[in-house]
């Protein structure tokens, strides 16, 4: 069969293919080269057992030593709640967030940060980050999880100590 | 070949399949719109659902009859008359095929509509396992999937025939790219079948106990990624 490609086909399948090859390079630059993964990455948890299993047996804000960041962060969501349901954090903490869910797939969205995992049973997702700025920022789900979804929240104050 | 006015003639019974998808997505279109309304009218605060209707039960309606009832019926009707026309007039066998499609695809959206009416499937059209719904909320929605393939069996056989009957040329458009929306549309199915077949189903008849969320997510949004694309392409070419 005499297969004719007209030009400007030519062209718009190059293009195409062409940028399906870029976006495709970048994506795998930043994982396997900047070391770049989403806040759930292979860490796992049995969702049955949070309560009883380090570090989510002990939900809060705790001082570490030896490690890249100075505090650990941890949450533990269910429906329709986060604990703690509020928590202060020292201005200028480099904190390290854990957290993860008892039941149904949870969001944890810090309003006015770009914090925004999604907790999903069975896994832990994590988040690095310095909050440099004081006030009171609000935390949200922003993945449904039943009745009381719009309800849940938690609060994080970023004060000076 | 044919005269303009016997091509742009699409055969009656051919029509009247189509349209019989097109009421259904219409009515859809109209349901989905005014869920839509009274959603907004219970977030001003100003309004509350008589019979202790949720929130989030007319929400999944609003997703459920917009997102799949609406568009799967609309392409699928417009697929078969823009077929009927462009490449002939089907067969019976085809018309057959086509009816029963329809049928179970209306039967499917009926089932799924009853289960989120009794509040049994307020889980949002996107799933959110593990919040359970009614088995057969997720059958019924198998069953639209299900009949969409063998409504899309009409474009294939269509297709198939004309290429016998015209060996050497080049397609109609009109077909050829129903036949490849087609095509998009079954492989981009397969992943909301197999996290529904092989996860959802069982998981709700109470078979197996748990679900692993992060692969039925991935399983579902194999599918919802191309299913927003191949509504895109719709556009492209209703523009047509």
């Amino acid at each position: 069969m005499n297969m004719h490609i007209h030009k400007f086909e030519k062209i718009w399948l190059i293009f195409g293919v062409a940028t399906l090859l870029v976006f495709l390079s970048v994506v795998g630059v930043s994982a396997f080269y900047l070391g770049n993964q989403p806040p759930s990455c292979l860490a796992t948890i049995n969702p049955e057992k949070v309560d009883t299993t380090a570090p989510f047996d002990q939900p809060g804000l705790k001082k570490v030593k030896g490690k890249e960041w100075d505090y650990e962060l941890v949450f533990v969501a269910s429906a329709f709640q986060y604990n703690p349901g509020e928590v202060e954090v020292p201005l200028g903490a480099k904190v390290k967030v854990l957290a993860t869910t008892k039941d149904v797939v949870h969001g944890f969205s810090v309003a006015g940060t770009n914090i925004n995992m999604m907790l999903e049973p069975g896994y832990i997702s994590e988040f690095t980050t310095t909050f440099d700025k004081t006030g009171e920022f609000l935390i949200l789900c922003n993945e449904y999880c039943g009745a009381g979804h719009h309800m849940m929240t938690s609060k994080i104050k970023v004060v000076e100590k | 070949m044919n005269s303009v006015s016997e091509k742009i003639k699409v055969d009656r019974r051919d029509g009247k399949l189509g349209m019989a998808h097109f009421y259904v997505a219409f009515i859809a279109l109209a349901v989905g719109g005014m869920a839509g309304l009274l959603q907004v009218l219970v977030r001003s605060g100003k309004f509350q659902l008589p019979a202790g209707i949720g929130y989030y039960q007319i929400l999944t309606v609003h997703g459920v009859v917009l997102g799949l009832v609406l568009t799967t019926f609309f392409i699928i009707g417009f697929q078969i008359v823009a077929v009927s026309r462009t490449s002939g007039t089907l067969t019976n066998k085809q018309r057959l095929a086509g009816w029963t499609g329809f049928w179970i695809m209306t039967a499917g959206t009926i089932m799924a509509a009853v289960m989120i009416l009794l509040n049994e499937a307020s889980v949002l059209y996107t799933f959110y396992a593990p919040l359970q719904a009614h088995a057969l909320y997720y059958l019924g929605l198998t069953l639209v999937i299900v009949g969409s393939w063998v409504d899309g069996s009409v474009i294939i056989m269509a297709y198939a025939a004309w290429r016998k009957k015209n060996p050497g040329k080049p397609s109609p458009l009109l077909t050829f790219m129903s036949l490849v929306n087609t095509l998009m549309w079954i492989i981009a199915t397969i992943g909301v079948a197999s996290t529904v077949l092989f996860q959802l189903l069982p998981w709700s008849l109470g078979l197996v106990e748990t679900v692993d969320v992060a692969i039925s997510r991935t399983l579902f949004w194999y599918f919802g990624h191309p299913w927003f694309i191949s509504g895109c392409c719709q556009l492209i070419w209703h523009g047509m």
